[in-house]
C-alpha cells in the first residue's frame, strides 16, 4: 500500500516536473517567437520619410544599398556600417578619402551636379541620399531609378535632421540620435572650454578675391557655438539657406581683420594670399591661417563634422604647439 | 568630298535629289540606333532590341526606354530645328555665317535661364515646406523659350526701317544684343549663382542630360508648326535670294516673307533653346554641309539640313555621354569642338 | 547737334575729358568700404594715417584705379585702331573674337596646369591672336565687309565660349570660380597685376600713339595710302598686332570686359567731328574714363559687395550702341 502510494507521489513529482518543463518550454518558445516577430517586424517594417522637399518617401524595409548624391550619403552610411554602392566625387579628390581607403572600390557617378543617371541604374541602390540643390532639375529622372532623398545639407539643423532622416531610413533611428546627441553633447562641452572673444572667417577660392562663408553655414555654425564670431555675419534671406556666402573684398576683409582664417582647398595659387594687404591682416602676421580639408566645405555628414570638430580643436585650442600648415 | 559633290553635281537634278533623299532618310533611321547603343553603360544589341521590346531587365529598360530613347529623339528633334534654324537666317541675312545666336535668341533665353535660378532660389524661402517647388525648373522651358523670343523681337524691332527688315541691320543689331546679353548672364551667374554653378553652366552649355519624354512631348508642336512654316517658304525664299528689287518686281511682298522667315526661325531655335539650352553650332554648321552636297535647290537643301541636323545632334550627344564616362560633355560643346576643324576648312576654302 | 564751325576747338573737350577722369580717380580714391575723408587722404598721401586707411588707399584703390583707367585707354585705343584701320565701325576686340578667345586661353591653361603668373598675359596674348586672326581670315581676306567681319567674329566668339564653358565643366567645383573671373572684374586687382601688364598696356600705347601719322594715311582709302608711299599691309598688321597685344593683355587680369572699345571711338569720333588726328589720343582718354566710371558704379551699387564690371560696360554700352545703330548706317570710317 506504501509502495503504491510513494509510485503514485513519484507519479505526481514527475508530472509536475513534466508540466513545469513543458510550462517553461512553452514560455520560452512563446518569447522566441514574440522576440522574433518583433526583431523581424523591425527589419521589414515599411518606412516613411519626408525629405527637405516636404516630399513623403516610401519604403518597403529600411535601405541596406544606399547611393550618395554629394558626399554625406556615403559618409552617414559608413557611420552605421553600410557601405554605399555608389558615389559622387568629393570636391577635387574623386573619392572622399576621409572615409576611408574602401571607397576606391565603390563605382563613382561623376559630379554631384551631374550624376550618371546609366551607372546609377546598373548599380540600382534601394535608396539614394541627394543634396537638393544639384538634384532637384533632374529629381524625377532619380526617382525612376530608385527612391531619393533630397537635403538641404546647408546648416546645422539640417545635418542634425539629415542624421535622423538616415537612422529612419536604415532602421536605425535609435542609433541616430545617439550620433547627434554626441555629437551635440561633445560640441557643448568644447564650448564650454572656450573663452570666445575671437573673430574668424572660413575663406574659399583660388582668385583674387576669397569668396567668404555666412554664419548659417554648417562649419561657420559650428565656429559661432564656440562662442567665436564668424566674419561673414547673417545670411540676407535666414530662410532660404541660399546664397551661402558671398565674395569680400580685402578692404571689407582688412577692416574685418578676423584673428583666425581658414582656407578650403584650391587647386590653384590663392591669389588673395599674394596681394600686398595680405600681410597685413592680424591672422597672417600672428600664423593663425589653416588650410583645412573639404570636409569642411561638405560637412553635414556625422563623420565629416566629428572630423571638423577635431580640427577646430586641434587648431582653435591646441594643448600643444599647433601644427604649421604652409600656405601655398 | 570636294570630288564627290562634283559628281553629285554633274548628276541630273531628280537623280541628286533621289540620292540625297535616301541619304537623308538613311542618316535620319540609322542615327537613333547609335545613339541606343552607346553610352556610359554597356549593353549588347541583343539588349537594346530587348529593352525596346519591353523584354529586358529593369535596368536595360531604364537605360533604354527613360534614357537613351527619349535622349535619342529629343536629340534628332532639336538638331532639326537648330539646323533649320540657322539655315533660314544664312538665307535671310544672306550670309553663310548667320545663325540664331546673332538674334540674341540664346543670349535672351540664357539670361532668363539664369535668373530664373535665381529667383527661385529666393521664392524657395519660408516657412511652407511645399514652397520649395522649384520655381525653375518647372517653368524653365517655357520661361528661356519666353526670353529667347523676347530677345528676337527686340532685334526685329529695332532693325526695321523705312524700307522694312535690312538684313546687315539684323547682322549687327543682334550680335550687340547677343555680346550684352551674353555679359549679363555671366555676370548675373557669377554674382548671385555661386550655390550651384555648375547646374546652371551645364545648362548654359547645351545639355540633353535629363531630358524625357515630358521634354518631348513639349517639343514636338513646335517641331510640326516650324516645318509647315518653312515648307510655305520655300518658294518666297527662292525669290529672296534675289536682289531686293528683282524681288519686288516679281510681286513678292517682301517685308511679309521675311517677318515670316523671322518668326519661323526665332520659333524653334527658341523651342529647342528651352529644353536644351543654346547649343550654336548646328545651326552654323549643317547649312553649310548640306548647300554643299545639295547645291541651290532650296527643297533638297531643306531635306539634308533636317537629316543632317538630326544626325550630327545625335551623334555629338552619344560621343559626349560616351567618350568620359560617367562625366559628360554637353552636346553644345561637343558640336563646338567638332566645328573647330569645320572653320579650318572653312579658312582652307577662302579665295 | 548745333552745327559747329569748321574747326572745333578741341582743347575743351580734352580738359573736360581729364577733369571728368580725376573727379572719377578721385571718387575712386575715397570710396570703399568706408569713405575716407579728403582729409585722411591728403595724410595718407603724405604718409601718415593709419594702417588700415594706408592699405586700403595705397595697395587696394590707387592700383586698382590706375588699371581702370591704363586699362580703359588701351581699350579705347585698341577700338580705334582696329575701326580705323579695317574702316570698320563695328571692330572692336569684343566683335572680333579677340577677347572670347584670349579668355579662352587663360581659362583653359589655368585649368589644366598651373602657370606662374607672369606667363598669364602671354598666354591670353597668344590666343587673342589666334582669335583676332582667326575672324578676319574666316570674314574673307579681300574685301572686309563689316557685317562678315561682326558675324565671323560672333562664331569665334561663340566657339570660344563653347570651349571655355566645355572646360569649366571638366575643372568641377572650380567652376563658380572661372564664372566670376568670365564675367570681368577689376575686384582684388592691385599693384601685382598692374605691374603684370604694364608694360603690355602701355608701350604699345605709346607706339600707337607716336605713330598718328601713318594711322591716320590708313584710313584713307587704300590707292590713296599706296600713293603717299605707306606700305598698306604692313602697315595695317603692325597696327592691328598692336591693339590686339593692348586687348589681350588686359583680358589676362580683369577677364573680359567689352564694349569699351567700341563705345569709346564712337563717342570720341562724334566729339571731334573732323579733326581725326585727334580721333586716337581722344578714344583712350574715353576709354579710360568709361572702365573708371563703369569700376566706381560697380563698387557701390551693390554695396557691400560688388557687381561684376563686364555686366557694367555691358549694359552702358550697348543700350548706346544700338541706339548708334539706329541713327545711321555705320560702315565706314571717316
Amino acid at each position: 500500500m506504501l509502495s503504491n502510494a510513494i509510485n503514485a507521489d513519484k507519479e505526481r513529482i514527475r508530472i509536475k516536473a513534466g508540466r513545469r518543463l513543458w510550462r517553461r518550454l512553452v514560455i520560452s518558445i512563446t518569447w522566441v517567437t514574440v522576440a522574433f516577430t518583433v526583431l523581424a517586424q523591425a527589419e521589414n517594417s515599411p518606412v516613411t520619410l519626408t525629405d527637405d522637399r516636404g516630399k513623403t518617401i516610401e519604403l518597403t524595409q529600411p535601405a541596406t544599398r544606399p547611393a550618395a548624391i554629394s558626399t554625406f550619403g556615403a559618409d552617414v552610411a559608413k557611420a552605421f556600417g553600410i557601405q554605399p554602392v555608389a558615389i559622387t566625387n568629393f570636391g577635387l579628390e574623386g573619392a572622399p578619402a576621409y572615409l576611408g581607403p574602401d571607397m576606391n572600390k565603390v563605382p563613382s557617378l561623376g559630379p554631384r551636379h551631374q550624376p550618371n543617371l546609366e551607372r546609377l541604374s546598373r548599380i540600382a541602390p534601394d535608396l539614394v541620399f541627394a543634396i537638393r540643390r544639384y538634384t532637384e532639375k533632374d529629381g524625377p529622372q532619380i526617382e525612376a531609378i530608385a527612391p531619393m532623398v533630397a537635403l538641404d545639407l546647408i546648416t546645422l539643423q539640417d545635418s542634425l535632421h539629415a542624421v535622423a532622416l538616415a537612422g529612419d531610413a536604415f532602421g536605425r533611428s535609435k542609433q541616430a540620435q545617439q550620433i547627434n546627441e554626441q555629437f551635440l553633447a561633445r560640441l557643448e562641452s568644447l564650448a564650454a572650454q572656450s573663452p570666445g572673444g575671437r573673430t574668424v572667417a572660413i575663406l574659399s577660392s583660388g582668385g583674387e578675391t576669397p569668396f567668404v562663408y555666412y554664419d548659417h553655414f554648417l562649419t561657420a555654425a559650428l565656429l559661432e557655438r564656440l562662442h567665436l564670431d564668424n566674419g561673414g555675419g547673417p545670411p540676407p534671406n535666414p530662410d532660404s539657406g541660399i546664397p551661402l556666402g558671398y565674395r569680400i573684398s580685402l578692404e571689407t576683409l582688412l577692416t574685418l581683420n578676423p584673428d583666425v582664417i581658414f582656407l578650403l582647398p584650391s587647386n590653384r595659387r590663392r591669389g588673395f594670399t599674394l596681394n600686398p594687404v595680405w600681410p597685413y591682416l592680424q591672422a597672417v602676421k600672428n600664423d593663425q591661417v589653416f588650410e583645412v580639408g573639404q570636409h569642411w566645405k561638405e560637412s553635414a555628414g556625422p563623420i565629416a563634422r566629428s572630423l571638423v570638430l577635431d580640427d577646430m580643436t586641434r587648431l582653435l585650442f591646441p594643448d600643444t604647439t599647433p601644427v604649421k600648415t604652409s600656405l601655398r | 568630298m570636294l570630288a564627290n559633290t562634283r559628281e553629285l553635281h554633274k548628276k541630273p537634278l531628280l537623280q541628286r535629289t533621289t540620292i540625297l533623299f535616301w541619304l537623308g532618310c538613311g542618316l535620319i533611321f540609322l542615327t537613333p540606333w547609335l545613339g541606343l547603343q552607346f553610352g556610359a553603360t554597356d549593353l549588347s544589341w541583343q539588349q537594346v532590341l530587348a529593352g525596346l521590346l519591353g523584354e529586358g531587365s529593369s535596368h536595360v529598360e531604364r537605360v533604354v526606354m527613360d534614357l537613351r530613347l527619349p535622349r535619342t529623339l529629343i536629340g534628332l528633334v532639336i538638331g532639326i530645328h537648330f539646323a533649320l534654324s540657322g539655315w533660314l537666317l544664312q538665307l535671310l541675312t544672306r550670309n553663310p555665317l548667320a545663325e540664331a545666336g546673332i538674334l540674341g535668341i540664346s543670349g535672351g533665353a540664357s539670361l532668363v535661364a539664369v535668373a530664373a535660378f535665381v529667383v527661385g532660389d529666393w521664392i524657395q524661402s519660408g516657412d511652407n515646406p511645399y514652397g520649395g517647388i522649384p520655381f525653375a525648373l518647372q517653368y524653365l522651358p517655357l520661361l528661356a523659350m519666353l526670353g529667347g523670343l523676347l530677345a528676337a523681337l527686340t532685334v526685329y524691332g529695332l532693325s526695321l526701317r523705312k524700307g522694312g527688315l535690312s538684313p546687315v541691320k539684323l547682322t549687327l543689331t543682334g550680335a550687340v544684343l547677343a555680346g550684352m546679353l551674353h555679359a549679363l548672364t555671366t555676370g548675373g551667374l557669377a554674382f548671385w549663382g555661386h550655390a550651384h554653378t555648375e547646374l546652371v553652366a551645364q545648362w548654359l552649355a547645351g545639355s540633353l542630360y535629363g531630358t524625357t519624354w515630358a521634354h518631348l512631348e513639349a517639343l514636338l508642336p513646335w517641331t510640326a508648326l516650324g516645318m509647315i512654316g518653312v515648307l510655305i517658304l520655300l518658294r518666297p525664299l527662292s525669290a529672296m535670294q534675289l536682289e531686293d528689287e528683282q524681288a519686288r518686281s516679281l510681286g513678292l511682298n517682301l517685308n511679309r516673307w521675311r517677318a515670316i522667315a523671322l518668326v519661323v526661325a526665332a520659333l524653334m531655335a527658341a523651342s529647342a533653346v528651352g529644353i536644351v539650352g543654346p547649343v550654336g553650332f548646328i545651326g552654323l554648321l549643317v547649312p553649310h554641309i548640306s548647300r554643299r552636297l545639295a547645291g541651290s535647290g532650296l527643297l533638297v537643301q531643306f531635306l539634308m539640313c533636317t537629316a543632317l541636323g538630326a544626325t550630327l545632334a545625335v551623334v555629338a550627344d552619344t560621343l559626349g555621354r560616351t567618350i568620359f564616362a560617367p562625366y559628360e560633355l554637353p552636346v553644345g560643346v561637343v558640336s563646338a569642338a567638332l566645328g573647330v576643324p569645320f572653320f579650318l576648312y572653312l579658312l582652307s576654302r577662302q579665295p | 547737334m548745333r552745327r559747329a564751325s569748321t574747326e572745333t576747338n578741341i582743347t575743351p573737350i580734352y580738359s573736360a575729358t581729364i577733369l571728368v577722369i580725376a573727379a572719377l580717380f578721385l571718387i575712386g580714391l575715397l570710396s570703399g568700404q568706408q569713405w575716407t575723408t579728403p582729409e585722411t587722404l591728403w595724410s595718407v598721401l603724405q604718409g601718415q594715417g593709419s594702417i588700415i586707411e594706408r592699405v586700403s588707399v595705397l595697395e587696394l584703390r590707387l592700383p586698382r584705379n590706375l588699371l581702370a583707367m591704363l586699362g580703359g585707354a588701351a581699350l579705347g585705343a585698341a577700338g580705334a585702331i582696329m575701326q580705323g584701320v579695317t574702316r570698320n565701325s563695328l571692330a572692336s576686340p569684343g566683335l572680333t573674337g579677340v577677347i572670347a578667345a584670349a579668355a579662352f586661353g587663360v581659362v583653359g591653361t589655368q585649368t589644366f596646369f598651373t602657370p606662374d603668373a607672369l606667363w598669364l598675359p602671354v598666354i591670353s596674348l597668344c590666343g587673342g591672336l589666334l582669335g583676332g586672326m582667326l575672324t578676319f581670315v574666316i570674314a574673307g581676306r579681300g574685301r572686309l565687309q563689316p557685317e562678315r567681319v561682326v558675324l565671323a567674329g560672333i562664331a569665334v566668339t561663340a566657339l570660344c565660349t563653347a570651349l571655355t564653358t566645355g572646360t569649366l565643366l571638366v575643372s568641377g567645383s572650380e567652376a563658380a570660380e572661372l564664372y566670376y573671373w568670365l564675367a570681368g572684374s577689376l575686384m582684388g586687382r592691385g599693384w601685382l597685376q598692374l605691374k603684370l601688364v604694364a608694360v603690355w598696356l602701355i608701350l604699345p600705347l605709346v607706339a600707337v600713339l607716336l605713330l598718328r601719322r601713318p594711322f591716320r594715311v590708313l584710313q584713307l582709302d587704300d590707292e590713296l595710302a599706296l600713293a603717299m608711299g605707306l606700305a598698306v599691309g604692313r602697315w595695317r598688321l603692325l597696327f592691328l598686332v598692336l591693339a590686339l597685344i593692348m586687348a589681350a593683355a588686359l583680358v589676362s587680369v580683369t577677364g573680359p570686359v567689352i564694349f569699351i572699345g567700341l563705345v569709346a571711338p564712337h563717342i570720341a569720333r562724334r566729339l571731334i567731328r573732323n579733326q581725326f588726328q585727334h580721333w586716337l589720343p581722344l578714344s583712350a582718354l574715353l576709354g579710360g574714363l568709361l572702365l573708371l566710371a563703369a569700376d566706381t558704379l560697380a563698387r557701390q551699387l551693390a554695396f557691400p559687395q560688388e557687381l561684376p564690371v563686364g555686366m557694367l560696360t555691358a549694359l552702358i554700352g550697348a543700350p548706346w550702341l544700338l541706339y548708334l545703330l539706329n541713327s545711321r548706317e555705320p560702315t565706314h570710317v571717316g
